[in-house]
């Protein structure tokens, strides 16, 4: 309601002032009215010549005084309207505008999220209808007017950035305009056009700002406040289209594998994991179900297996998830699985009538591996079986990783290295993992070689040794790989050794380890902690802690604010760029805890590894929405074009005519960038000898909710950037039509005013027989009542000017 | 020489200090006396007049031979004429004639009303018929007036008594309590008393009474159909009455010098009317100007004297077209 009052008001600056002027409109009709009913009676004898003067004179005289009290009323009514400073719009304001021979720049933002890819009637989408109304927009500006065009998508950005003039090239721009894949940035798009307007200095009240829009909920910018500071129009008019009525829609929102990479020769009689999520966006949720396909689709565009589920939606549900398990094991004879081969999963919704296409599916990518290499640093190679010796550390951890027996016949192929042959500069080679069971035994330059290892997606998990005394190699992995971690330089006993401590069972939420959770209960319960370093990490660190934990406490007895939240942790973890170091408090020893004859240690190594290495984005794979400017590993690097595969349906190569639409690259120093974001949804490719890659891109999971938005909130949003109105979607053109320019309005108002006075003054004196005497005009007689008040002589009311 | 600081009893202003409008006749009459030379009346008579140097040309019968015997010179021996003339003399009363123009006053009658001094058109018509009446008296003439309004009100008989000189007066100053024959529908409460002007009414009431030869005096603004006046004067006109016309208005009704928007209130029951007097006053004179020239053409075609009389203005020059007219007329006889 505010809105529409405002709205309603925008003729003028100052409203209060125009009411009053229309108010005071009233007061040259009263006094005509009341000198009609206060005159004073004149006896008269001549009366028959009188009245038949009067009879003659009628129609004349009753013309003069209605022209009379319209221009003094006109007067009035000018003067209040002037001094409110009209901004008139329509053909008036149009012509008043005309006096300014500056024209206007037109800011003229589309909308071309995904949702307006909706159909709006037959053969018609919302986004045809808005680049009608846009059309008609140009159509409608004034000579002098130049226009830009801006795209509200995201990532939003210019179509034509320079104002211009030529209506050709703002039309032939607008054809050229197809709905996107991405949410509607409206904010940015605003803020955009407000720099830009900025850099070129333009003059704010002269710039007009057209929001052309379906408004639906999918809109991103709509979650935050407006920031005035980002008006387009800078203070200009900002025109905004209604937002259009919501549609139902489903769409495919993501496709997650339970492992990125997978150990072919570990899958035995498993698959590839996958879930997909499904959401619905409708007013009324009722019962509902839809059809799904999930494919695995080689680099060949190959379907090696395929599965179709039913998604089902209970009634007051949107999204739902769909988990399947794709027959890999079937199709393994069919795959030549190289090291680093990647297929692409693909979730693909059948017979959707209505809503939108593109977001009908999405994909994702796993990458194949034969096996998994891990570097066991021990203090001496091979395994020891001797029973008096016991286990090594590095000998538990080989076990675990291969438990059914001696030798290399499982999915993890172990390497055994001394600390010493890490100093090997080929040490690292072709490893996925080092596993450090006797970090102190390495040396201090090899710390930065591991750090780098990690760093480039390697896994580093260092095991405390079964050391007494101080610890001096802490501070120099904590100075190379800076995890953020307190960790004491001396092993500590526990208060009561033999009981041990017990690990706490946490609400398991650390994804990697999420295969354990359903006996994570009965697996943790017999593992006691009896010595072990002090380490506290933060929560997201904390993946297993001990109990109870242990709060330092500052100077004065309290708990540090920073350690509110930090845990002393026996297993803990630090992402480390694209790889991760892991430690663990404790030394897989049986004087220092019980966890390597334990059940839960081979499936906590096993799932430790595989998972952290498996989630570990590839170095091949790049995962993105539409909209987004992903940036690369340093593999891609080197490269200067990709080639998209269409995501209709099976790969076709299309060459390089369709290859990224401004192919380029900078480089940055995690990776190469794309110059420009991915607007197209794809899967992009690049067939390097130097393995493959995959970049794969899907529709914005966000931008498929159709439904209408609350038209209050979006008028609420809006007033947040200042004074608005609606764009009369009927005829878009007459919106645009100059409102006028405050103070010439006025101006010209006043000159009018001045006008009037001076007609009246005329018509008062030549046309109502002031010969006789002194002008009877209005202004005739302010200024007469002026000069008697000055002089002091007291007003003569009427009467005749010769006495008996 | 009159005396420079006696007072100008023709002058309205002064007149309209004196109360009685007998006593203000009588200062009419000895106001337009004072300083004459030459008798007007003279003529045949057997009443000795005065004596005047005879030039050649004149009757030798009048020489005074005893005063030639004396002195050796001729003079001629003049007498007083002998008059029987009769003086009607038509006063109009209606409500217009009360109009006088003091400032926010409207006189009614012969009485001021309020603080100002009143002089109206009536007041002004029946100072000049009692003036007339008085000087005709003395010479022995028999006078009549007549009232009237839209009949006539009051008539005196013809008469040269004694008494005819009071009776005159009390008629003019009964004017008062006119009333009309017929009140106006449209009268309004606070409208001035009128008296609606009739003058063919008049016209035949008055011709039937004069059934000899007669001087009649009409004074009236004459605010009537110019038609009806034409009928009247040539009643009067047949039946060989010599007719003097003085026209009464007031100096307002002459100029209209109104400025402010009033409303307009006929003293004749004509309504109210507002109005802005400064658009009309053009289109009113044009008006009430043909209306004056078209009664002066008429007085004219009948060979009647004619004379606009401003109730602002001394009352000698109507006097004197009376003096005139009167001894035309005897000299007609």
């Amino acid at each position: 309601m505010p809105t529409l009052i405002a709205q309603a008001l925008t003729p003028f600056v100052a409203p209060a002032l125009a009411w009053a002027g229309v108010a005071l409109v009233s007061v040259p009709v009263a006094i005509h009215l009341l000198s009609r009913w206060r005159r004073k009676p004149e006896p008269w004898g001549a009366m028959r010549f009188l009245i038949e003067a009067y009879r003659k004179q009628k129609r004349r005289m009753r013309f003069e005084q209605w022209l009379l009290l319209l221009l003094r009323c006109l007067i009035i009514l000018m003067l209040g309207l002037a001094v409110a400073r009209p901004r008139l719009v329509g053909a008036l304001g149009q012509w008043f505008g005309g006096l300014d021979s500056r024209g206007r720049v037109v800011h003229i933002v589309i909308d071309d999220a995904m949702s307006t890819g909706v159909s709006d009637g037959p053969g018609v989408t919302r986004f045809d209808r808005l680049i009608a109304k846009a059309e008609a927009v140009v159509d409608a500006l004034e000579p002098g007017d130049r226009a830009t065009i801006w795209r509200a998508g995201r990532p939003a950005g210019a179509v034509i950035a320079e104002p211009t003039a030529d209506r050709a090239v703002l039309h032939d721009a607008l054809k050229q305009m197809r709905p996107g894949y991405s949410r509607s940035d409206l904010a940015t798009a605003l803020e955009l056009i407000s720099d830009s307007m900025e850099a070129s200095k333009a003059e704010p009240d002269h710039s007009v700002t057209v929001l052309l829009g379906d408004f639906t909920r999918s809109a991103r910018y709509i979650e935050h406040s407006a920031d005035p500071d980002n008006r387009a129009s800078g203070g200009g008019a900002l025109i905004v289209s209604r937002p259009f009525p919501g549609v139902d829609n489903i769409q495919v929102l993501s496709v997650t594998p339970r492992r990125r990479v997978v150990w072919v020769d570990g899958l035995t009689g498993g698959g590839i994991s996958a879930e997909v999520l499904v959401a619905r966006y409708a007013e009324e949720l009722p019962e509902a179900s839809a059809s799904l396909t999930v494919a695995l689709i080689d680099a060949g565009g190959r379907s090696l297996a395929s599965l179709r589920r039913r998604v089902y939606f209970p009634a007051g549900q949107g999204v739902t998830s769909v988990s399947v398990d794709l027959p890999v094991e079937a199709v393994l004879s069919k795959l030549d699985a190289q090291a680093g081969e990647i297929l692409t999963i693909r979730a693909q919704l059948e017979s959707v009538t209505g809503g939108l296409t593109p977001d009908d599916q999405a994909h994702t990518a796993v990458e194949l591996r034969r096996r998994l290499r891990v570097a066991v640093v021990d203090e001496q190679v091979g395994v020891s079986l001797d029973p008096d010796a016991g286990l090594s550390p590095g000998q538990w951890v080989t076990l675990a990783l291969n438990p059914t027996g001696i030798g290399q016949t499982g999915a993890i192929e172990t390497t055994p290295v001394t600390a010493a042959g890490l100093s090997n500069p080929s040490s690292l080679e072709s490893l996925d993992a080092v596993m450090l069971m006797r970090p102190d035994r390495v040396f201090n330059q090899d710390w930065r070689r591991l750090a780098s290892f990690a760093e480039s997606g390697g896994l580093i998990w260092v095991f405390t040794p079964p050391n007494e005394g101080s610890a001096p190699w802490i501070s120099t992995m904590i100075e190379s790989f800076d995890p953020g971690w307190r960790m004491g330089l001396e092993p500590v006993d526990t208060a009561n050794s033999d009981a041990g401590r017990r690990v706490v069972t946490d609400p398991l939420k650390v994804e990697p380890l999420e295969r354990l959770a359903a006996d994570w209960q009965a697996l943790i319960r017999p593992v006691r902690v009896y010595r072990g370093l002090p380490v506290t990490a933060p929560g997201a660190d904390a993946w297993i802690t001990l109990h109870p934990s242990v709060q330092m406490r500052d100077e004065t007895g309290g708990i540090e604010d920073s350690a509110r939240d930090e845990r002393e942790v026996l297993l803990a973890h630090h992402s480390i760029g694209r790889g991760s170091l892991i430690f663990l408090s404790t030394s897989v020893d049986t004087r220092w805890t019980n966890l390597p004859t334990k059940p839960l240690f081979v499936p906590l190594i096993h799932e430790t590894l595989r998972g952290v290495l498996g989630l570990r984005s590839r170095p091949g794979i790049v995962q993105a929405v539409a909209g987004d400017r992903p940036t690369l590993g340093l593999a891609w690097s080197g490269l200067s074009e990709l080639d998209r595969l269409d995501v209709s349906g099976d790969f076709i190569s299309v060459g390089f005519e369709t290859k990224l639409e401004r192919p380029g690259w900078t480089s940055g120093q995690a990776g190469v960038q794309l110059v420009e974001p991915v607007s197209l949804p794809g899967v992009y490719q690049a067939g390097s000898d130097a393995g493959p890659r995959r970049l794969i891109v899907d529709a914005d999971p966000k931008a498929g909710d159709t439904r209408q938005i609350d038209e209050e909130a979006f008028a609420h949003w809006l007033d947040g950037l200042g004074e608005w109105r609606w764009l009369d979607d009927e005829d878009p053109g007459t919106s645009l039509m100059r409102s006028g320019e405050v103070a010439d309005i006025g101006w010209a108002m006043l000159w009018g005013v001045l006008g009037l006075v001076l007609l009246e003054t005329v018509v008062a004196r030549f046309l109502s027989h002031a010969n006789v005497g002194p002008g009877r005009s209005l202004t005739g007689r302010i200024w007469r009542a002026a000069i008697r008040l000055r002089s002091g002589e007291k007003p003569v009311a009427g009467g005749r000017g010769r006495a008996a | 020489m009159p005396p420079t600081d006696a007072p100008n009893y023709l002058d309205p202003r002064t007149l309209a200090a004196i109360g009685p409008i007998d006593l203000r006749a009588r200062m009419i009459v000895e106001g337009m006396m004072t300083g004459m030379h030459r008798s007007p009346m003279e003529g045949v008579s057997v009443e000795f007049a005065q004596h005047r140097q005879y030039t050649p040309g004149d009757d030798t019968r009048f020489l005074d031979w005893k005063v030639y015997g004396k002195t050796d010179k001729l003079y001629l021996k003049q007498y007083q004429k002998e008059t029987n003339l009769d003086l009607v003399v038509l006063v109009d009363a209606s409500g217009s004639m009360r109009y006088g123009s003091t400032r926010g006053q409207v006189a009614t009658g012969s009485m001021r009303v309020g603080a100002g001094l009143s002089w109206s058109k009536y007041d002004h018509a029946a100072s000049l018929a009692a003036a007339m009446c008085h000087v005709a008296l003395r010479q022995q003439d028999r006078a009549s007036v007549v009232l009237f309004s839209d009949e006539i009100k009051t008539a005196t008989r013809l008469s040269n008594s004694n008494d005819q000189w009071r009776t005159i007066v009390n008629a003019l100053s009964s004017a008062e309590s006119f009333e009309v024959s017929d009140p106006g529908a449209s009268q309004q409460k606070d409208e001035p008393v009128p008296g609606r002007t009739d003058l063919a009414r008049m016209f035949d009431q008055a011709v039937a009474r004069l059934n000899r030869r007669s001087l009649v005096v009409l004074i009236s603004d004459l605010f009537d159909d110019v038609q009806v006046i034409e009928r009247g004067l040539a009643q009067l006109k047949f039946r060989r009455h010599d007719v003097i016309v003085l026209q009464t208005l007031d100096p307002s009704e002459l100029d209209f010098p109104f400025r402010a928007p009033s409303q307009f209130l006929g003293l004749e029951a004509e309504g109210r009317l507002n109005l802005d007097p400064q658009a009309l006053r053009s289109s009113y004179l044009d008006a009430l100007q043909r209306h004056l020239d078209e009664v002066e053409q008429i007085a004219r075609r009948f060979r009647f004297d004619y004379a606009l009389l401003n109730t602002q203005e001394p009352l000698g020059p109507a006097l004197s077209h009376f003096m005139a007219q009167r001894s035309s007329s005897i000299g007609k006889k």
